[in-house]
């Protein structure tokens, strides 16, 4: 399978939907020319990836490496399954939606419905990992059924809304309705939002060495390539102060007899 | 009977040990501190001496650093050895939600590496146990391993899905002779000494040796072993096969279970030099081992081999 590196020429101010860009497809093109010859619909036209990017052949295994700002660039890494999807550079909306396995690796920022599922789809991201540097929009995690979002930064209204399953850390900021109507899953948190106790419950103290597992495995994941570039150390740290001093968590939604948690350091 | 060699001035039988095929795996258990660990640890290899009556062979291997443990925890590593995989299963099953699940701040863990190609050979862990949750427990995926967080009264219960099973040997052994009980059980605890740091092998029977070695059948069919009259002193006149020299009166077996011939051989090695550099005050005076002439097990532990 081929690895290829995009850089992209010049900034696009019109909308791109980046999803004929799947690993798996571009992995199976021979050479650059293939690549260069994919078709991304660009506003109301349609563009040769050629033309949007400066393709080569890169040395890393199984992975599609994308260089710029890819903030107009939306739902890349849609349904995105094996492998390893770097961005370098701030990428657009729905980036991973629906991924069922693999890596997504932002270094600037993410737009909203981050792992989120599109169109008429009703599950989001189930399974694989994705870590943002920077900060994502709205509705990152959305109806997230399993899987791990690690973001830098903060995160926009309605995080974690309708999550099924799976593991949230924002390190930074979060707005307003975050776990909104969470059925399973862990967002873990600098600070618990504050939320209504009609849907979730009031804050307990506790500690468990599931956290010391996930902290161990973040700073694991920090430390080698090309995940060094991509360190989430503050992300880390939350986690590794959960791990040493114990958590409040509150449990909710109760509005949809959830019983998902959100967990910050107690 | 051959001459064999000596060590230390102690007789060594050129015989050899027999050891068979056996399912094996490694649990890891941490918690909060040592007093739980050790319960926890007491408690889960109870009753875990030999397959023959309790179904399994079962003891703690070594101690774990937090350092080396998946959770930063003290802990102990476990290992256990049964007959037939469903066995194993059974067995792993109940001790573990009997024994640490039940036991205040502690968590369990697969101490086998994942296989590549993954194994198919799996003995449930959190997979069996997290209907003890009642629908509260919560599955977590970490690196393709799952975990399952199981609501309890100090929190909560930590462990692994599953562990995979791998092949292992039981039965390596050797039979300590002397003429006094204090002297052969020093060179016992010497053996037993310097056999429990090492990795891979335990020594299940109490304190890690045994005095009612077995030999296989019985004049009663519904046993399966019975004593082993040939090293039996209070039979040697009366037993036509016995094997005890004159001044041999006290005979006390340590059984090795190994995760490979090498370890079962490391282990074998490391115990016999230490006892026969005991101080028993020249009251061990041989060392031999037990097989039944080579039809039982596959796995031939020659003590000449082992130790030149």
């Amino acid at each position: 399978m081929n690895s290829w590196l995009l850089e992209l020429r010049n900034e696009v101010n019109q909308d791109v939907d980046a999803s004929p860009l799947t690993l798996l497809d571009l992995a199976a093109c021979h050479d650059a020319d293939q690549v260069n010859r994919i078709q991304l619909r660009c506003g109301d036209q349609t563009r040769d990836v050629g033309e949007l990017f400066s393709v080569s052949k890169s040395t890393a295994k199984n992975e599609l490496r994308i260089c710029g700002n890819l903030k107009r660039f939306h739902r890349l890494g849609i349904q995105h399954r094996v492998g390893r999807i770097v961005v370098e550079g701030d990428v657009g909306h729905y980036a991973g939606a629906m991924m069922s396995g693999g890596e997504l690796l932002v270094s600037g920022s993410a737009g909203d419905f981050l792992a989120a599922p599109v169109d008429a789809y009703r599950s989001g991201m189930s399974a694989g990992r994705i870590r943002v540097h920077g900060s994502v929009g709205h509705y990152a995690g959305h109806r997230l059924r399993r899987g791990e979002i690690v973001v830098e930064g903060s995160a926009g209204d309605f995080l974690a809304s309708h999550t099924i399953a799976g593991t949230i850390v924002v390190a930074g900021d979060v707005v307003g309705n975050c776990g909104y109507a969470m059925r399973r899953g862990t967002l873990i948190l600098n600070a618990l939002p504050t939320t209504s106790r009609t849907r979730f419950s009031p804050p307990i103290e506790s500690q468990s060495p599931f956290f010391a597992l996930l902290a161990k495995e973040l700073s694991a994941a920090d430390k080698t390539q090309p995940y060094q570039a991509f360190a989430c150390k503050k992300a880390s740290q939350l986690v590794e102060q959960i791990a040493d001093q114990g958590y409040q968590s509150i449990r909710g939604d109760f509005a949809v007899g959830g019983q998902g948690e959100i967990i910050s350091p107690g | 009977m051959d001459e064999g060699f000596q060590i230390n001035g102690i007789r060594i039988d050129a015989t050899f040990a027999e050891a068979f095929d056996m399912k094996a795996t490694r649990l890891v258990v941490t918690a909060e501190d040592h007093y739980w660990v050790s319960a926890a640890a007491a408690a889960m290899t109870g009753f875990g001496t030999s397959v023959i009556g309790c179904g399994i062979e079962i003891a703690v291997e070594r101690e774990l650093a937090p350092a080396h443990t998946p959770d930063g925890r003290p802990g102990v590593a476990i290992l256990a050895f049964t007959v037939s995989g469903k066995d194993m299963e059974k067995q792993i099953s109940r001790r573990a939600g009997q024994c640490i699940l039940t036991c205040p701040t502690t968590a369990l863990y697969a101490g086998i590496e994942e296989t590549d190609p993954k194994s198919d050979k799996r003995i449930p862990l959190g997979k069996s146990l997290r209907y003890f949750g009642d629908g509260h427990q919560i599955s977590k995926m970490i690196r393709g391993r799952r975990y399952w967080r199981i609501p309890v009264m100090d929190g909560e219960f930590v462990c692994d899905h599953e562990v995979p099973r791998i092949d292992g040997i039981g039965g390596g052994n050797f039979i300590m002779l002397g003429n006094s009980t204090r002297a052969v059980s020093t060179a016992c605890r010497a053996a037993v000494d310097a056999i429990r740091p090492l990795q891979g092998s335990i020594t299940p029977f109490p304190g890690g040796a045994t005095r009612s070695g077995s030999k296989v059948g019985s004049k009663y069919p519904a046993l399966s072993a019975s004593t082993n009259d040939a090293f039996c002193p209070t039979l040697r006149t009366c037993a036509t096969s016995s094997e005890l020299m004159r001044d041999e009166s006290v005979g006390m077996e340590i059984v090795i279970d190994g995760l490979s011939d090498e370890a079962i051989a490391t282990a074998m090695r490391a115990g016999i030099e230490a006892a026969c550099h005991a101080d028993t005050e020249g009251g061990l005076l041989r060392i031999t081992a037990g097989n039944y002439g080579g039809k039982l097990g596959r796995h031939h532990f020659h003590l000449a081999e082992i130790l030149k």
